[in-house]
């Protein structure tokens, strides 16, 4: 009996023992014990949320990420108004100061992310003050991922997709200089690599300009006519796509033409959001087009960027000096078609529709055409 | 004529003697003496007294201290409380035999009677200390935490002002040929007890607080009970002019008594349980000529299991079980109200257990009302009398319907409450409660500022 008291009593104190104590090796140091055991934080979530806004105010960023982290993870649902203790009630908002920290860090994926969630939850409207820090930051945290993005990509040889986000930043952030000057440097690596080895599809860097925005676009200088428009047109489409997200975020202006591509099934990557066009759809068959003025690769750029009426002044200018070309045609047909489904210029409808008869030509535009939205081009063949 | 009210007087004061010494002990137990433990704060008495698995703000530091450690900075609560209660005792009428339709007696069966008290005071009061934590600035490595908080607090917990007239109900056992009656009585009862303490509570971990309290009862008893003889003959009215006999008890004193609480929080879910001891205050009974008795005023155990979710963001629901240990009244005061009779045995107080549920829903409008409703339920914890022998006498079997009929009145009951919330500032709340039952009405308004 006593035997069995003693064994009870062992077993009791070997499972009373705290687990670390178990895993400890005998030689490990007492002092290298303790230094590696962190105080267990005992905050109530709106202790930590107050204490996460604190730090946000003094720019303490790891106190503000720790403290943010632990409110978001023990707290309620974000929301306005919430109870913390008692009668007490606050603006839990922590995803919106998260992102604000993780941004200063350096946490460009984490801050994006933290303020997609801010925009879907739709706790931040334009009438609250924190509307235009959150519209801002999330500018910002969409530029710096884009240009984190396009570092990476250039590091790995995939320029285009470098010139695609940089495009995308510069629009995002017109007044940020880094992307136009990155793009600048891009188009020399490409122009490197290519006099090294060329490429099978032809493609030669464009040289950004102030009045456009700039997406990833093939060699339009070369007067080929092997243009890999398929490729072009996907990834100005997603470009475009992701300017519809944002958009619908309320950060950036909507684009009718890009209301269909959204049905382009997206793959969320480590880095960043790309699209199964992207990642599957490698070299695409060349679609035989005539070769591009310099008027018109400006006006591609605008048109794959949502600029219509850039587009439309580019292309008309061009016509009316009579350099005309199948491509002006389409391409400003498609732009005065989206302006008017914006409701921008009812009347030019009329014209877009006599320049997509100038585009056809008696020829088919049936490779270029999936490339536009379905709305554009219903709107431009149902005409008389 | 004068020699027959003289005959009337003397056997009157010999029927009424036969009885007097052990009426006088009596008497107090025929008045029933009931008194809720309600929770502090108008907040608390709006959603029915489940508090405990709440304890959100300052008056937590009774309540259930563990909850103090919910709070992010310092607070002060001030209650405002006032109630009106009735008690119902045995006042006339004529429990056997016919009735004679002579002076009082003319009403067959018992007749029973309220005695209404109110009062109107401070009800509450309690500072909850929170500690500072270490300001965070740009070069912070700690995350700043706080563990405790302290409380000191004054609560009105008990408050019972009882005065009552009986005219002496009529009796008659059916071995004998002429009726009893007891003596007219008059009777005043005063207990208060005002509980000074202070709290602690600990954050073990996020999630799990306890809280600790120590309690100093201040403790005031006062009760005269007087018998006098009828005027106008056995049947009359009470002649306040003639007084038999009178009966004191009373105690004066102070009693410390400790208090535990643990509170639990997962998500919008709370539990929380209280532990409060029942100080114990020594009493004395004087009856008549008879030496001085000593006794004790024992206060029940409590032991509440209380828990509360915040089902949505504007609606919180509560609810509570509390046991309270009755029985610890029984214990001397009753008892040695009772050594009179030699029926000790067969006085009686159940412990009884509370059950209690509140709801709270939070509009969005100016002031951010919180709409507050609840009813709990209070069981029976009055003396109650059941005979623990066959009476053998016509005194004791008198005596065995008498107490049964004056000790009846007793009842479980359901108490609704209501009540309002307003946030007037950041740091500025109001509340007002109100709880009704049959017997009883208790309003409640407090402030807690921040």
């Amino acid at each position: 009996m006593l035997r069995r008291l003693l064994v009870g009593a062992c077993l009791l104190l070997t499972a009373g023992a705290p687990p670390t104590a178990l895993a400890q090796t005998p030689s490990a140091p007492t002092n290298l014990r303790n230094q590696q055991r962190q105080p267990s934080d005992n905050r109530s979530w709106y202790e930590a949320y107050a204490d996460g806004i604190k730090a946000v105010e003094v720019r303490n960023w790891a106190v503000a990420i720790t403290s943010l982290e632990l409110a978001r993870s023990r707290g309620p649902r974000p929301g306005r108004n919430v109870t913390t203790y008692g009668d007490n009630a606050t603006d839990f908002l922590p995803d919106f100061y998260l992102g604000r920290a993780y941004l200063a860090s350096g946490r460009y994926k984490e801050a994006d992310a933290a303020f997609k969630r801010v925009e879907q939850s739709k706790l931040i409207t334009p009438r609250n003050r924190e509307f235009a820090t959150l519209v801002e930051s999330g500018r910002q945290a969409s530029v710096e991922l884009l240009i984190a993005s396009a570092e990476s990509d250039t590091a790995a040889g995939r320029y285009g997709q470098a010139l695609k986000s940089l495009a995308e930043a510069r629009s995002l952030a017109p007044s940020d200089r880094r992307a136009e000057s990155m793009m600048t440097s891009v188009n020399e690596r490409m122009d490197t690599a290519k006099s090294a080895k060329p490429s099978p599809v032809q493609t030669t860097p464009i040289q950004p300009r102030a009045d456009q925005t700039a997406v990833n676009l093939p060699d339009l200088s070369k007067q080929t006519s092997e243009i890999d428009l398929k490729a072009v047109s996907a990834n100005a489409l997603d470009a475009r796509a992701d300017a519809k997200t944002n958009a619908t975020n309320g950060i950036v202006a909507n684009s009718p033409a890009v209301e269909k591509t959204t049905a382009r099934p997206r793959v969320r990557t480590s880095n960043t959001s790309v699209t199964a066009a992207q990642t599957t759809v490698a070299p695409q068959a060349p679609v035989q087009m005539p070769p591009f003025t310099g008027s018109e690769r400006a006006a591609l750029a605008n048109f794959f960027a949502g600029n219509y009426a850039q587009v439309a002044r580019l292309l008309e200018a061009q016509i009316n000096s009579g350099n005309e070309s199948r491509a002006a045609h389409f391409f400003l047909a498609c732009s005065l078609a989206a302006m008017a489904l914006r409701g921008e210029a009812l009347g030019s409808l009329e014209d877009a529709r006599t320049h997509y008869r100038d585009a056809e030509r008696g020829q088919s535009l049936g490779d270029v055409q999936p490339f536009i939205s379905p709305r554009v081009l219903a709107l431009l063949s149902t005409g008389p | 004529m004068t020699w027959l009210r003289g005959v009337v007087l003397a056997g009157t004061a010999l029927a009424i003697a036969t009885v007097a010494a052990p009426a006088l002990a009596q008497t107090s137990l025929q008045i029933p003496l009931q008194f809720d433990f309600l929770n502090s704060g108008a907040k608390s008495l709006a959603l029915a007294g489940s508090f405990v698995g709440l304890a959100d703000d300052a008056s937590a530091a009774f309540a259930n201290p563990a909850g103090l450690t919910q709070l992010a900075r310092t607070e002060v609560s001030m209650e405002l409380r006032g109630f009106r209660r009735e008690s119902t005792f045995l006042e006339r009428g004529r429990l056997s035999g016919g009735i004679t339709n002579q002076g009082v007696d003319t009403v067959a069966g018992p007749r029973f009677a309220n005695s209404a008290a109110s009062h109107l005071g401070p009800g509450f009061l309690s500072v909850v200390y929170v500690p500072g934590r270490a300001a965070i600035s740009a070069d912070s490595t700690e995350l700043p935490q706080r563990s405790w908080a302290l409380a000191a607090y004054r609560h009105e917990f008990v408050r019972v002002d009882q005065r009552f007239l009986s005219q002496g109900v009529f009796q008659r056992d059916p071995t004998e040929l002429t009726s009893r009656r007891d003596e007219p009585q008059e009777g005043v009862r005063q207990v208060s007890m005002t509980a000074y303490g202070v709290s602690a509570a600990w954050r073990l971990r996020s999630d799990l607080s306890v809280g600790a309290g120590v309690t100093l009862y201040e403790f005031d008893l006062e009760s005269v009970f007087r018998r006098f003889l009828p005027a106008d003959g056995f049947f009359g009215p009470p002649n306040f002019a003639m007084e038999t006999g009178r009966a004191t008890q009373s105690g004066h004193g102070v009693g410390l008594a400790p208090n535990v609480g643990v509170l639990w929080t997962r998500g919008p879910t709370r539990v929380g349980a209280l532990y409060r001891h029942g100080a114990s205050f020594d009493i004395t009974t004087v009856a008549g000529t008879e030496q001085a008795r000593s006794g004790q005023f024992r206060v029940p155990h409590r032991l509440a299991l209380g828990a509360s979710r915040q089902i949505r963001p504007s609606v919180l629901v509560a609810a509570e079980v509390t046991r309270i240990a009755y029985r610890r009244l029984r214990e001397s005061f009753v008892t040695d109200q009772a050594r009179f009779s030699g029926r000790e045995a067969s006085f009686t107080i159940d412990s009884g257990t509370e059950v209690h549920g509140g709801l709270q829903i939070a509009r969005p409008w100016r002031f951010r009302p919180r709409f507050r409703a609840g009813a709990w339920f209070d069981p029976d914890h009055s003396v109650r009398f059941t005979p623990s022998e066959m009476s053998e006498t016509p005194l004791d079997r008198l005596f065995d319907e008498r107490l049964a009929a004056a000790l009846s009145s007793g009842t479980r009951e359901v108490h609704g409450t209501a009540g309002v919330g307003l946030t007037l500032t950041p740091r500025l709340d109001l509340h007002a409660g109100i709880d009704i039952s049959s017997t009883g009405r208790v309003f409640s308004t407090s402030v807690i500022v921040k």
